[in-house]
């Protein structure tokens, strides 16, 4: 009697009940695409800080140091020092990342030792600054330079300001490729950790001092690099041993070499620029982060929540949307449609008056009328869950086949106030953003699934509640004797 | 069964929490086809300067104004009234959805003026039919479902309950419309439902607020018919509101209100042996004849000056 009163009730009211589940479905499908998304992004973060980052590094430690007044000297050029090719001049330029300042080995190994982590290794990022353009531009720069002026000499002239190449700039082209010194007794901690090998291999124990190379695939594609193929650093020829795609596919580092040959590449023997940390336990970073600010007090002490913070680009400002407007809206959503379930309900309660009158007049107590008024809010936030489900799958799945994907950058380097050449070739060189590229992806779990069922039924609870609170103040003899 | 024991023992509860449990004893459940335990000795409604007030745009008005009336178990009773007499209401106290504003009204010999809504649901349930002028029925439950709901508050199982509704709607010729929903039966047919529904519980009355009103002649006859052959061959009590004077002429009692007093109390089979006791009660003689006796013909009982 109660599922067939239920039923037919619900048949016979479909408009009501369509638009009630409806209503609920609507909401719960927001919740779950934007729940979705969060998720969707919270991933792709996680994927960024990988690639960023490496995976299983827990912490990093790096050290600002201004810019200081010598490397002023590193970007000056005379033609002495450049490699001519018919019109233009050529110089390679190496350096450890400009405005990073370095830790001593001992460190690293003092970090290792620490309480709660697992596991530490030094890395050293450097840059190869590849300067060319004009040949007799140069020349006469030279001699300019020699009788007192010079570019790099001060900020440039009015309107001229930046790193533009606008009227009046010389005509030079930089080019940077990026390049890190990796401890290659761990390679799982540190930049290639986030990295797949796409051929060939990565380093070995036992070839910390060999003059290997491995590269990323973008790289190697764009200098058409393979296995076996040498790559000239500096002085020095290096063999291609494997080359990788980094997991997210982002580009990070374009050369990876052994950190004792990175080291020598710039005069830098038993210091690095990076210390990755993986601790013991998730639970333990922020100790593990307090221990390394003590022993470093100058060091920036990085963890992947804290660099999750400086990602930007249409990743951060997807988590920011899906935080933000996606959260309220359906909050906002879901409470409108648990609103107009209740009125909904209470509106059908109130035109089954002479209905409910008749039934306690033939002797149902309250409480069956309640559980039949209840059972029928419950169906239909059955139906809501279902419909609100698919609906919230199919959103997802659409969000995550046509959005477009997301673009992370992250910039750890010094600002640069310089103006002028000097100015522009430290941007270049400095810039230690870094892009990553996320495919967008929406997962709708299980959990996911039961909480937008529950959120239906709890709707339907709080409808069922609302028009079981106002059958059961009914009076029969009321109720009767506004129809009679 | 087990339901109703339940529903019984939640307001016997009730009673002992009211301190009603010695003055009220509940129906015990009736086996289907079991006979009506009828109240042989003692009136099954007695009233005593019933009063029911209801507040109307802040003013008190007296539906029922100090009302006496005693009712025998077995009568078939009419009850009159110009619209806002009080009939209607009358017709709510004896069926136990409402409670006296003040006076007694007892139902075989238990006050339901001081009865919980827990205990006046239990009299509903058990003791008394209810016929309404519109019918209400479920319009959503076919004839026999309608039927079945009677039996929904007292624990019935489904295959039994089928099997009495099945059975009260054949008590009332309508067996082949049992598949039927209200909305594909005629209005006598869907007020054969609700007596139907009224009866399957074997009540003690059959309260029925203006049951032709809504039909036309030859419905109505078939209505009253029905009705008639519930008293006489069922052995219920009838009480019957009506406007219509040629219903109200075929019933051994009229009673006449206005402006909530009761103004006449008579008997019309002829036989003339009707009488008021000092305390009120009418004696009245069980019918001796269906044959209808015009309201002018009937004898007064002395009617209650207002």
């Amino acid at each position: 009697m109660f599922f067939t009163y239920v039923w037919r009730e619900l048949r016979r009211r479909k408009r009501q009940a369509l638009l009630t589940s409806l209503g609920l479905a609507l909401g719960v499908a927001l919740v779950v695409i934007v729940s979705a998304v969060t998720a969707g992004v919270g991933d792709a973060q996680q994927d960024v800080l990988k690639s960023l980052y490496g995976v299983g590094t827990d912490v990093t430690v790096t050290k600002s140091v201004e810019m200081q007044q010598s490397m002023r000297g590193q970007f000056r050029m005379s033609t002495d020092d450049v490699e001519k090719v018919g019109d233009q001049f050529v110089r390679d330029t190496v350096i450890a990342t400009p405005g990073a300042g370095t830790f001593l080995e001992e460190r690293v190994t003092e970090i290792s030792r620490m309480d709660d982590v697992a596991a530490s290794v030094g890395g050293l990022l450097l840059t190869n600054a590849r300067v060319s353009g004009d040949y007799e531009w140069l020349e006469q720069s030279e001699q300019l330079e020699q009788s007192g002026g010079g570019f790099g000499q001060g900020p440039p002239p009015e309107g001229e300001a930046g790193a533009g190449q606008g009227a009046g700039m010389p005509p030079i082209e930089i080019t940077t490729y990026s390049m890190a010194g990796v401890d290659v007794s761990d390679v799982e901690l540190g930049p290639l950790g986030s990295v797949e090998v796409v051929d060939g291999r990565l380093f070995e124990p036992g070839e910390e001092a060999d003059y290997v190379a491995v590269v990323s695939g973008s790289y190697a594609k764009q200098e058409e690099l393979a296995v076996g193929d040498a790559l000239t650093v500096g002085e020095n020829e290096y063999e291609v041993i494997g080359t990788v795609a980094s997991q997210a596919g982002g580009e990070g580092v374009n050369v990876y070499l052994p950190l004792v040959r990175a080291q020598k590449l710039v005069d830098s023997e038993g210091k690095v620029n990076q210390i990755y940390v993986r601790a013991g336990s998730a639970e333990s970073i922020p100790a593990v982060e307090a221990r390394i600010a003590e022993l470093l007090p100058a060091a920036t002490v990085t963890s992947a929540e804290d660099l999750a913070e400086q990602v930007s680009g249409s990743l951060g400002n997807a988590s920011s949307l899906a935080d933000r407007l996606g959260t309220w809206l359906a909050i906002a959503v879901l409470a409108a449609a648990f609103l107009v379930a209740g009125l909904l309900t209470m509106a059908g309660v109130s035109r089954r008056t002479t209905e409910f009158g008749t039934l306690k007049a033939i002797g149902w107590r309250s409480r069956r009328i309640v559980g039949q008024v209840m059972g029928e809010s419950l169906l239909q936030g059955v139906i809501g869950a279902v419909l609100g489900v698919g609906l919230g799958v199919l959103g997802a799945v659409l969000v995550a086949q046509l959005s477009p994907d997301l673009q992370a950058s992250v910039s750890t380097g010094p600002e640069i106030q310089e103006g002028g050449m000097v100015g522009r070739m430290a941007g270049e060189l400095l810039d230690t953003t870094q892009t990553v590229s996320i495919e967008m992806t929406a997962p709708v779990g299980l959990e996911l699934v039961l909480l937008a069922v529950g959120l239906a039924l709890a709707g339907a609870v709080f409808a069922g509640v609302l028009g079981g609170w106002r059958a059961a103040r009914l009076r029969p003899a009321e109720a009767l004797r506004r129809v009679e | 069964m087990k339901r109703l024991d339940i529903e019984i023992e939640e307001a016997r509860t009730a009673l002992d929490q009211s301190g009603l449990a010695d003055e009220w004893s509940l129906p015990q459940p009736v086996p289907a086809g079991s006979a009506v335990p009828r109240s042989a000795a003692g009136p099954l409604y007695r009233l005593d300067a019933v009063q029911k007030l209801f507040t109307r745009r802040g003013a008190r008005v007296a539906a029922l104004d100090g009302v006496d009336l005693t009712i025998q178990s077995g009568e078939f009773v009419i009850v009159m009234g110009s619209t806002g007499s009080g009939k209607s209401t009358l017709l709510m106290l004896l069926g136990a959805l409402d409670r006296p504003s003040s006076g007694t009204l007892s139902c075989e010999g238990q006050d339901l003026s001081r009865l919980g809504e827990s205990g006046l649901c239990a009299v509903r349930g058990r003791l008394v039919g209810f016929v309404f002028q519109s019918f209400n029925l479920i319009p959503t439950l076919t004839a026999v479902e309608n039927v079945e709901t009677a039996l929904v508050p007292l624990g019935v199982g489904a295959g039994e309950r089928r099997e009495r509704a099945l059975a009260a709607l054949a008590d009332v010729g309508l067996s082949q419309r049992a598949g039927h929903v209200p909305g594909e039966l005629s209005g006598g047919e869907q007020q054969r439902v609700a007596i139907a529904r009224a009866l399957v519980k074997d009540p003690h009355v059959l309260l029925a607020d203006e049951p032709t009103g809504n039909l036309d002649e030859k419905t109505r006859d078939d209505i009253v018919g029905v009705l008639e052959s519930v008293w006489r061959e069922r052995g219920k009590t009838l009480i019957v509101v009506t406007h219509d004077s040629a219903v109200a002429a075929r019933a051994p009692r009229l009673i006449r209100l206005h402006e909530g007093r009761v103004v006449e109390d008579v008997r019309q089979n002829g036989t003339g042996v009707v009488s008021r006791a000092a305390d009120g009660t009418v004696a009245a003689t069980p019918p001796a004849a269906a044959t209808a006796v015009p309201e002018a013909a009937g004898t007064p009982v002395g009617a209650t000056a207002p």
